[in-house]
């Protein structure tokens, strides 16, 4: 019925739309496979964060409706005694947790960074309050810090010390969180340190101690330099995650005595769900999402500029 | 390995003060390790006996009395809180691992448009806290009826953009000559993805897969308040109810923390091996 040739003329026309489609659909590769990731973070993770923006702008309650009030909450909260509590116990641990959680994280690395046996055996110990979750570490500091029996009281005792009401004294609290934190989490960021400390070529050590450099001048100058980067996303990283403490003083000491141990996210909650303002819950995570942007912003531009490579 | 290991205490100068300094190394590590594992050691103890005379009191560890185990299953809710935090944890793990490490690969080897714009959103949110967007995910998840269901406690954690930076990351280590060499074999891009680089990303992945399980396995917030009953409710927020209900009963207090630990630390010991399969060889390509 058809030529020779015009069989293969179509057979060619059809190889030469099938190809044009795979390109076609190569193209689209990309997009397909992110599709499903980048669709559930624009729906639990973006649109959230905008209707967090127009929350703050609403007043009431959220079963008798909630009405647009417009910058009356942000007004509201500069004269709420909690919140600057919250913002100052919040702020007083995070000073206090960022330098002694890295600092215990770079102490662990260098150590463990020293030719020694049984190294396995020592992260592996040294690794277990990462395991326990910030409820579980939070119980066990509970029990060491009893009045009547613990851990810490009895130790006291030995030296004729009174025991000490750890949990029901105001200025100890967000100092014992800083321990409770730095136990945990001590362990997990020198495993990480450890990592970026093994990647430093040993010739640069070789060539300064030919050069009479110190240990300490060693570890100034070679060491802690070639780590920034995995020091500054750990201090970034951190700095966010500390800003936002709650578990700790939830199940500890609910905030009290009094609200000595309120934190801006436990009073966010309280606010959200014990006195049932939403309005002035999504504020107050406004505010905070500031702060937190502020604090990472302020760190990377200090620290960045002198990362060298 | 141990590279950087000879030269931060030997020094040309004195070889003999590294001796010493060697000696306190080993001392620091052991007081170090006390510390950290002392106060779980304790708590073992604690959780295998009824009464307590001394803080410091190690007997029970010779003579164990589990009732305080049988008592979590009996007097908490301990077996439902596991069950509904294994569900979670492992849900989110593995989904996590599928859909991050895909985009992973999208965004470490290919260019589309909008790439670099979609890339420096994802993390800018790593900023975001999260009560910011809890309050609008607990109205969203009232108004459609999700309260305290597993849906509303896993979708949610799907969204973090962390492990798509991680495994970007570790994927543009891997060297592009291998996908070119698939494809020429005429492998399509999700053959590559699957038969090429998963293969290789298995150090990343179970690095990703430990992080996401223990983030899951300890998270409370969030459960705390979408879970309104024992039916969702995970570990956290279940021992959290522990100190207001049974306050002295220390002993209970310690199995049911115990408990919470051993599934982790299982989890862990699995993830090791493949830890450990990628930071040791793997060469995948010639010199």
């Amino acid at each position: 019925m058809t030529s020779h040739s015009a069989v293969g003329s179509a057979q060619k026309d059809r190889a030469a739309t099938i190809r044009s489609w795979k390109r076609r659909a190569r193209r689209l590769t990309p997009y397909l496979f992110i599709l499903p990731k980048i669709a559930i973070f624009a729906a639990f993770l973006l649109y959230p964060l905008v209707q967090a923006v127009l929350l703050s702008f609403k007043g009431g309650a959220i079963l008798s409706g909630m009405r647009n009030v417009g910058f009356a909450n942000y007004r509201k909260i500069l004269d709420d005694d909690l919140f600057w509590i919250g913002l100052r116990n919040t702020a007083w641990y995070t000073v206090l947790v960022i330098p002694a959680v890295i600092g215990a994280g770079i102490g662990l690395a260098a150590l463990l960074n020293q030719q020694i046996r049984f190294r396995g055996v020592f992260i592996a110990l040294l690794i277990v309050p990462s395991v326990a979750s910030t409820v579980a570490a939070s119980l066990i500091w509970n029990y060491l810090l009893q009045t009547n029996g613990g851990l810490f009281n009895a130790a006291l005792g030995l030296f004729g010390v009174a025991p000490v009401n750890w949990l029901g004294t105001p200025k100890y609290l967000m100092p014992i969180f800083v321990a409770v934190e730095v136990w945990r989490g001590a362990g997990f960021y020198a495993i990480i340190f450890l990592a970026s400390m093994q990647s430093i070529p040993s010739h640069l050590y070789d060539a300064a101690a030919i050069d009479g450099a110190t240990a300490s001048q060693s570890f100034r100058l070679i060491t802690l330099p070639l780590m920034r980067p995995a020091l500054l996303f750990s201090t970034v990283m951190a700095t966010i995650w500390n800003f936002q403490l709650f578990d700790s003083p939830y199940v500890m000491t609910k905030g009290g005595p009094g609200h000595a141990s309120l934190t801006i996210v436990m009073y966010i909650y309280d606010r959200a769900f014990k006195y049932d303002s939403m309005g002035m819950a999504a504020t107050m995570s406004i505010v905070l999402l500031l702060i937190i942007m502020c604090l990472a912003l302020l760190q990377l531009r200090l620290f960045h500029k002198e990362i060298q490579f | 390995m141990s590279a950087a290991g000879a030269g931060v205490f030997q020094s040309a100068r004195n070889p003999r003060g590294a001796k010493t300094k060697h000696i306190a190394v080993y001392l620091a590590l052991v007081l170090a390790c006390l510390v950290t594992a002392g106060p779980i050691v304790l708590l073992f103890a604690t959780s295998l006996k009824q009464t307590y005379t001394r803080a410091i009191d190690f007997n029970s560890l010779i003579r164990p009395d589990f009732a305080n185990y049988r008592a979590i299953w009996t007097e908490l809710q301990f077996g439902q809180w596991l069950m509904n935090s294994l569900i979670v944890a492992i849900s989110v793990t593995v989904l996590i691992l599928f859909l991050d490490s895909l985009a992973g690969y999208v965004f470490a080897r290919m260019r589309f448009r909008g790439r670099d714009p979609l890339f420096a959103v994802l993390l800018a949110t790593l900023m975001v806290p999260l009560p910011v967007t809890l309050l609008p995910l607990f109205l969203f998840a009232n108004e459609l009826r999700l309260i305290n269901t597993f849906q509303a406690l896993i979708y949610p954690a799907l969204a973090y953009p962390m492990g798509v930076f991680m495994m970007r990351q570790f994927i543009q280590t891997i060297p592009d000559e291998l996908d070119d060499a698939a494809r020429i074999d005429g492998m399509s891009d999700f053959g590559i993805y699957v038969r090429v680089i998963l293969p290789l990303c298995v150090p990343g992945l179970a690095v990703l897969g430990l992080y996401t399980f223990m983030s899951q396995w300890g998270s409370l917030l969030w459960p705390l308040i979408v879970s309104t009953s024992e039916r969702t409710r995970t570990i956290p927020p279940g021992l959290a109810t522990i100190p207001g209900q049974f306050a002295t009963n220390w002993g209970l207090t310690a199995a049911a923390t115990v408990s919470s630990l051993f599934p982790m630390l299982l989890v862990f010991v699995v993830f090791q091996r493949f830890l450990r399969q990628g930071f040791g060889g793997g060469r995948s390509t010639k010199g």
